[in-house]
């Protein structure tokens, strides 16, 4: 399953890739002056900030046991290409733990992860980008806090892969805000009994959030290094 | 350079140490089963038995029944049994000398432990499986023992009965028989003289089993009574 997404993405990439590569020779040709629009200049990076909230899906135990809370991601994005980027993120989000006799005697666990993105960006109106991106590569601890102590804890592990889009609106030429909804599963190194075993290997994600880019720079990194 | 005293750093070292000892450090990516069944003497299912399964940082091996209040123990994994009886509680693990699982019912049954040391020990499957367990109806056994005579009497006496609560400790899956203690003896004696002529006290016994009260008063006959506990609130009065 896992293998087919990267598949499908990859050649969904490669096609906007194309496309856009060639609507942009288009775009060269005629007036410099559509750059001028916020949402189809070029940028070198961006900073990025979003508050989300996860909804874990019923499969896992935890999903079952917990009651999730707002998390928040910090990232740097850079653009390779165009609107190719590649980014890292880190963030943390929190469940609260209504049903210990499912994963175990806790009262919270404070989800940390970091991950790397790779993605598009394609302008659409005067103000939109609409993004997509995939983060094959990625980790997360979980640290769940025992009842009844602040000290005492037990971390689990695990791989993360997203794929996710999101909507942003330029308010400024350097400056957007977006919307982002993403799918995550956590493929836990958690080692268990064997009937259990399916309630604990995957713990999948629907994410909903809210963000803000701060865009610097005018070149993409390759642009960078061919003019430089 | 910034000095720190030989001495200064060994009481630190050992500080560290401590520090480290106070807390369990429980094993990451990990989860057990704990699993069986909770019936009462007439092999009823018992619905609503709390499950807990504790570790504790204590280097005392001789901890019975241990609870959640107890500072050094710390809970871990936490559930009840159905209305079946069974349960399957999922708890995380920690490698300890005092592994604890304990089984107690709301109020009126006898509790169980189950004691293990997980330091070399941890079994292949992630299972600790209790298979059924018998939780004993419970008595209050109301005592009161009064002197009535005018005399300055003495009287020397004793209560035995048996605990019905039920301790078991395995070492790697395996009951040692010799550190368990399951419906154990209880002697229970007191002298009463001119300087405590009556004692009034409680004490929890089996339902439907037996007290043996003996007595000698002056230093005389030894007698002894059976006393048949037959309702969950029993008032046993005496006067000499």
């Amino acid at each position: 399953m896992g293998k087919h997404i990267y598949l499908v993405l990859t050649i969904f990439l490669t096609v906007v890739s194309l496309v856009s590569a060639q609507k942009d020779a288009r775009e060269d040709t005629t007036s410099i002056k559509k750059l001028s629009t916020y949402n189809k200049q070029q940028r070198f990076f961006n900073l990025d900030f979003n508050i989300n909230r996860n909804f874990i899906t019923n499969n896992s135990a935890l999903g079952r046991a917990g009651n999730e809370k707002i998390g928040f991601n910090l990232g740097l994005q850079v653009y390779l290409y165009k609107n190719f980027f590649v980014g890292g993120f880190t963030g943390t989000s929190y469940v609260d733990i209504e049903q210990p006799e499912l994963v175990g005697n806790f009262s919270r666990s404070r989800i940390t992860h970091s991950y790397i993105q790779f993605g598009y960006e394609q302008p659409i109106g005067n103000h939109l980008r609409l993004g997509v991106n995939i983060s094959p590569f990625g980790q997360s601890h979980y640290k769940n806090r025992v009842i009844g102590s602040s000290e005492v804890s037990q971390t689990d592990r695990a791989d993360v892969f997203i794929i996710g889009a999101r909507l942003s609106y330029f308010v400024d030429k350097s400056i957007s805000t977006y919307i982002v909804y993403s799918y995550r599963q956590d493929n836990t190194k958690i080692v268990v009994p064997e009937a259990i075993q399916d309630q604990f290997n995957k713990i999948q994600y629907h994410n909903i959030g809210i963000g803000v880019c701060i865009y610097v720079g005018s070149q993409s990194l390759f642009t960078h290094l061919i003019t430089n | 350079m910034f000095y720190i005293n030989r001495n200064v750093r060994i009481v630190g070292v050992v500080l560290f140490s401590l520090f480290l000892q106070c807390e369990p450090r429980l094993e990451n990516n990990l989860r057990i089963i704990v699993s069986g069944s909770v019936k009462d003497a007439n092999a009823n299912a018992l619905e609503g038995v709390s499950v807990n399964i504790f570790t504790s940082v204590s280097s005392s091996s001789s901890l019975f029944f241990p609870s959640v209040s107890g500072t050094d123990n710390y809970s871990i994994g936490s559930g009840f049994t159905d209305a079946d009886g069974n349960f399957s509680v999922i708890s995380a693990f920690d490698r300890t000398s005092n592994f604890f699982i304990t089984l107690e019912a709301q109020e009126g049954f006898s509790k169980y432990t189950y004691a293990t040391s997980t330091l070399d020990y941890r079994p292949d499957d992630l299972l600790f499986d209790l298979q059924e367990i018998v939780l004993r109806p419970l008595a209050k056994f109301n005592f009161s023992i009064n002197r009535t005579s005018t005399n300055s009497d003495i009287i020397q006496f004793s209560f035995e009965y048996n605990n019905p609560d039920c301790f078991q400790r395995f070492e790697e899956g395996v009951l040692v028989p010799e550190e368990s203690l399951c419906n154990f003896p209880i002697f229970f004696n007191r002298l009463l003289n001119n300087s405590m002529p009556d004692i009034n006290g409680s004490l929890d016994v089996e339902l439907g089993t037996e007290v043996i009260f003996t007595y000698a008063v002056n230093g005389g006959i030894e007698v002894t009574e059976n006393v048949i506990i037959d309702s969950a609130d029993f008032n046993f009065n005496f006067s000499y």
